[in-house]
């Protein structure tokens, strides 16, 4: 994808999940960062996947203010976890990034915790179980918005290169 | 580009993980001062998350005005009869405040002065879920610095955490990081305030015996380090044993509902407001 429209996606990602979400006001804040990952990997393969999780990974460590290097490392994993899955699975379907969107929530944030307790044991080991499932069922319900708006920019860039080709041969 | 060789690639990785863990234990403290990459990163992001916050808030405000129309007209009325209440127990209170100075005086007390406080205005969250702070949008140019306490019209809002040139972060009482020293109001005893991850926090007192009960109200120590004494914290919404089940600890519900908080004040005007290098917290 062309990187200027991936850096546009992601500060859009970036704001929406600092500044909307928190203010219209369900407590939640949906890890739209991390089906971006998913999404891209998705499309992309396995070597871009890993290399965008570290970059959003990055990206939002620097936000944090704290921990910086803890969601490059659970990104770039999740990056790279997801690619291993792509080639084996039929990921049309807009209910796979969904699905993996839920299940990459949960491992995503225990590894997380596990990390932040390892570092400053004023931390619970564990995330809320309830405030869990309810966050990777917010994902998993923005996941197929995600993906298709990643995979509908793809196509324009895929288009916009056969075009250039063509225009080369003639 | 040619294929690396599988034991390349596995240095590599290696490498890459140590230098993260590293960097994870270089910033997992308070620092005093943040990174270039970060502040940069908020420079570029707070403009745009200050727009989107104006928007969120303007439809939020829109819906809301539509949806309760019918009630306004009678919350005006009734809302009029309190305003002439409340002026005749401000006289009431103006009284009493005059002779507190005229009767402090007479034994020697300094007077209290008021807080001098800068208003700001919730522009972002963390990112994360697990973790509590929020960005304002005052900084180091408004005479903000590391530490000094945050409130809202509820109560206790946090902490100062990083201060960058036009906007700051706040860890809030509900963050791991901000311990706060607060006593509880019905039986003066003093106790330890600490966030927990599902953004209620753990109201640990010092005193084994110590006589928590639900619906007691915890508010900030005289001796505390960074706040005021008197402003509320939060109620105690029920009490538990602790791990080792020697003495009891409560669960505290924060009185600011941070979901909605939108203004905030941060009191500049407290005397001595240290600087942690370390762990921060009272």
């Amino acid at each position: 994808m062309h990187s200027f429209a991936l850096s546009l996606l992601t500060l859009a990602a970036i704001v929406l999940q600092t500044a909307f979400f928190p203010r219209i006001g369900f407590g939640l804040k949906p890890d739209l960062l991390m089906i971006m990952v998913i999404s891209f990997t998705l499309l992309n393969g396995i070597k871009r996947g890993t290399i965008a999780g570290f970059a959003l990974g990055l990206i939002e460590d620097l936000l944090s203010g704290g921990f910086i290097g803890l969601n490059t490392m659970t990104k770039t994993l999740l990056g790279f976890s997801t690619g291993l899955l792509e080639k084996s699975i039929f990921h049309d379907n807009i209910f796979v990034p969904s699905l993996l969107s839920f299940v990459g929530t949960i491992l995503n944030s225990l590894l997380y915790m596990i990390i932040v307790h390892s570092f400053d044991q004023r931390f619970t080991m564990f995330p809320p179980l309830g405030r869990l499932l309810a966050l990777a069922l917010l994902n998993a319900l923005l996941a197929p918005l995600i993906y298709m708006v990643i995979r509908h920019v793809e196509n324009y860039y895929a288009r916009l290169r056969m075009g250039n080709l063509q225009s080369q041969r003639f | 580009m040619a294929q690396q060789p599988r034991g390349r690639r596995l240095i590599i990785a290696a490498v890459i993980f140590l230098v993260l863990m590293g960097l994870i234990f270089l910033t997992a403290r308070e620092r005093t001062r943040q990174s270039l990459p970060e502040r940069a990163l908020h420079g570029v992001i707070a403009p745009f998350q200050k727009i989107i916050t104006g928007l969120a808030d303007f439809f939020r405000g829109t819906i809301q005005t539509f949806a309760e129309l019918g009630r306004l007209r009678r919350d005006n009325q009734q809302l009029r009869e309190e305003a002439a209440d409340l002026r005749a127990e401000q006289e009431e209170l103006e009284f009493y405040r005059r002779e507190n100075i005229r009767l402090r005086a007479a034994l020697g007390f300094k007077e209290r002065r008021p807080l001098d406080m800068v208003a700001s205005e919730v522009i972002g969250r963390n990112p994360s879920n697990w973790l509590s702070t929020l960005t304002i949008d005052k900084g180091a140019r408004d005479g903000l610095a590391q530490n000094m306490p945050v409130i809202s019209r509820q109560g206790v809002v946090g902490r100062l955490g990083a201060v960058r040139q036009d906007s700051s972060d706040v860890l809030l009482v509900n963050d791991a990081r901000a311990p706060i020293a607060g006593v509880v109001e019905r039986t003066r005893e003093q106790v330890r305030v600490l966030g927990r991850t599902d953004g209620l926090c753990v109201v640990t007192p010092y005193g084994r015996s110590a006589d928590l009960r639900v619906g007691d109200r915890v508010v900030t120590w005289e001796g505390s380090a960074y706040f005021p004494p008197g402003l509320v914290i939060g109620r105690i919404t029920s009490v538990e044993q602790d791990n080792f089940g020697v003495s009891k600890q409560g669960i505290l519900e924060t009185n600011v509902d941070f979901h909605r908080l939108e203004d905030v004040f941060v009191i500049q005007s407290l005397d001595h407001v240290p600087v942690t290098n370390g762990a921060g917290g009272d």
